[in-house]
């Protein structure tokens, strides 16, 4: 299972204040890809781990995360260290494939800024997910209100990003339903029957979701969804003074890394 | 009936992935041509205890022998020829263009042969009265209807035993009294039949033992007569036995509990009669 979902837990992130979670969020990912020496980007992808630690996240998440991305990682790992035109060189090619640009040099640059894209990824990809399973949606959708964002927009995106794991859930039932009458135990089966039996998946599944977003669109016009009075929430949040400090301290981080980098200090030189 | 039973499982203990402790030790005993409706909370352990029947769950410690065989090493697939699994929504399973094709598109993938294939379907459409359907798309059948095709696709497999996990939910009275009268002739066919759901009165009327589970635990297991007697236990189940039961058991009833309106009559009728007999001396 991939998608990600609110964990209720009681932990340091679980209590901190939506907008502070995000503006961290923000920071990590400009960082991540402000900085291309993978050394730096490395004390990133810890902070992000500390974080899933201190969370008390599941780190098989992380796991199937890792599990899915090796084969893309690979695939951009290889086209950087034989592409980049660095100038340390590592290694000396004089294959045939020089011919489709490759210069017949692997450097030293190539593989440093390789595993900086590969580890930016890494980054990007388990930093998301930290926002998402600790802060429950209602706390979301306010906390993108309170920045300004319209509240419709607000709606759309959390419900997007909830739609993910409801729809595993609804696949996983479908695949057992299925199991039961015999289709979906696709082993030793030609393609063509394998390609049939997908439909006993993806149409009740696809159907499902048609029906459940015109329930949803139903329920939230009986509840004036969009009304032209400014809505109220249930839930307020107030800043604390340890998310003060922590707005400012990513704040600063921010500044120092530009700053770094403006220095040209955590790029491939 | 014999004496070895067709299900027996043993300090059945399942823990899901994320941590929760669905089943705590249960212990079962179901022989063949039982009719058992298993009833609880929500959250009580029902679907976890039948999924585990047909192996969609795994124990994660115990055993389950079907027919005298441990099912842990066997496959869904295998499994489905013997334990037929209907889920509660027929949206979950209906995919095809039509209900034949949709009743034999499993039977394809089981290997069976074409003319034994149809042969099937045929059977199968014709006990769930589906014939007059057979060529319609079944997305535009009503819910009672989608829900009897998807019984149907399970009934050409012929398993012995079936399970329904609340197969009345949803419906309304003709719908559900339809799907209950086929699960009765499923019975008097012979086969075993294990059904959760919270309809009381169904339970009184059908079923010959109730198993009332309450937090993982088996709390009664008993005919429905004796498991309706008890009102306090129940209560504290949050369970209510059906109204012409507890009716009864106010008008000072006492025995096995009444299940349903015609034995309350007789009940009455008979009362009123030595009543009128007592008078009369």
């Amino acid at each position: 299972m991939v998608g990600a979902s609110y964990i209720p837990k009681k932990s340091f992130l679980h209590h901190l204040d939506a907008r502070v979670k995000l503006a961290i969020l923000f920071v990590i990912l400009t960082l991540a890809l402000t900085f291309s020496h993978p050394v730096y980007i490395l004390v990133l992808l810890a902070v992000v781990i500390l974080a899933w630690a201190s969370a008390g996240l599941p780190f098989d998440f992380l796991k199937t995360l890792v599990k899915y991305f090796t084969g893309i990682a690979v695939l951009i790992f290889a086209i950087q260290v034989l592409f980049y035109p660095g100038e340390t060189p590592l290694l000396k090619i004089s294959a045939p494939i020089a011919t489709i640009g490759f210069s017949g040099t692997i450097s030293q640059e190539g593989v440093l800024f390789g595993a900086a894209m590969v580890l930016r990824l890494v980054v990007i990809m388990a930093a998301a997910p930290l926002l998402i399973m600790t802060t429950p949606l209602s706390e979301l959708i306010l906390a993108l209100v309170k920045i300004r964002i319209p509240y419709r927009f607000a709606f759309i995106l959390t419900t997007a990003m909830s739609l993910l794991p409801s729809l595993q859930n609804r696949a996983f039932l479908i695949q057992q339903a299925q199991l039961c009458r015999g289709v979906g135990d696709f082993e030793n089966r030609n393609l063509l029957v394998k390609l049939k039996a997908s439909a006993s998946l993806l149409v009740p599944l696809i159907l499902g979701s048609f029906r459940d977003s015109q329930v949803l669109d139903v329920a939230i016009s009986s509840r004036a969804f969009g009304a032209p009075t400014p809505r109220t929430y249930l839930l307020e949040t107030h800043l604390r003074t340890i998310d003060v400090a922590l707005l400012i301290f990513s704040a600063l981080a921010l500044i120092a890394g530009i700053t770094l980098r403006m220095l040209n200090l955590g790029i491939i030189r | 009936m014999d004496n070895q039973p067709v299900i027996e499982v043993n300090n059945l203990h399942h823990t899901y992935p994320n941590g929760v402790q669905a089943l705590h030790g249960i212990d079962l005993r179901i022989s063949s041509g039982e009719y058992i409706a298993v009833v609880g909370q929500n959250g009580s352990g029902k679907t976890t205890l039948a999924k585990h029947l047909n192996g969609l769950l795994k124990p994660s410690l115990g055993q389950i022998k079907i027919n005298g065989i441990d099912i842990s090493p066997m496959r869904i697939s295998e499994l489905s020829r013997i334990v037929g699994y209907v889920f509660q929504n027929p949206d979950d399973m209906l995919f095809c263009n039509s209900v034949e094709e949709e009743i034999s598109f499993g039977l394809k993938l089981m290997g069976f042969e074409q003319s034994e294939k149809q042969e099937r379907v045929e059977k199968s459409l014709k006990r769930m009265g589906l014939e007059q359907l057979r060529d319609q798309h079944p997305f535009t059948l009503s819910l009672g209807d989608r829900q009897r095709v998807a019984v149907a696709c399970i009934l050409a497999i012929t398993p012995r035993i079936f399970v329904f996990d609340e197969p009345t939910t949803g419906q309304d009275y003709f719908g559900g009294q339809s799907i209950m009268e086929t699960i009765e002739m499923l019975h008097a066919d012979g086969c075993t039949i294990l059904i959760i759901t919270h309809d009381m009165r169904l339970v009184a009327e059908q079923a010959q033992r109730v198993i009332v589970m309450n937090g993982g635990r088996i709390a009664i297991d008993a005919p429905p007569g004796e498991a309706f007697k008890q009102l306090d236990l129940l209560e504290k189940l949050s369970l209510r036995a059906p109204q012409i039961t507890r009716l009864s058991q106010l008008l000072g009833w006492q025995g096995e509990a009444l299940l349903d309106v015609p034995g309350f009559c007789d009940w009455v009728e008979q009362s009123w009669r030595t009543q009128d007999e007592a008078k009369r001396w």
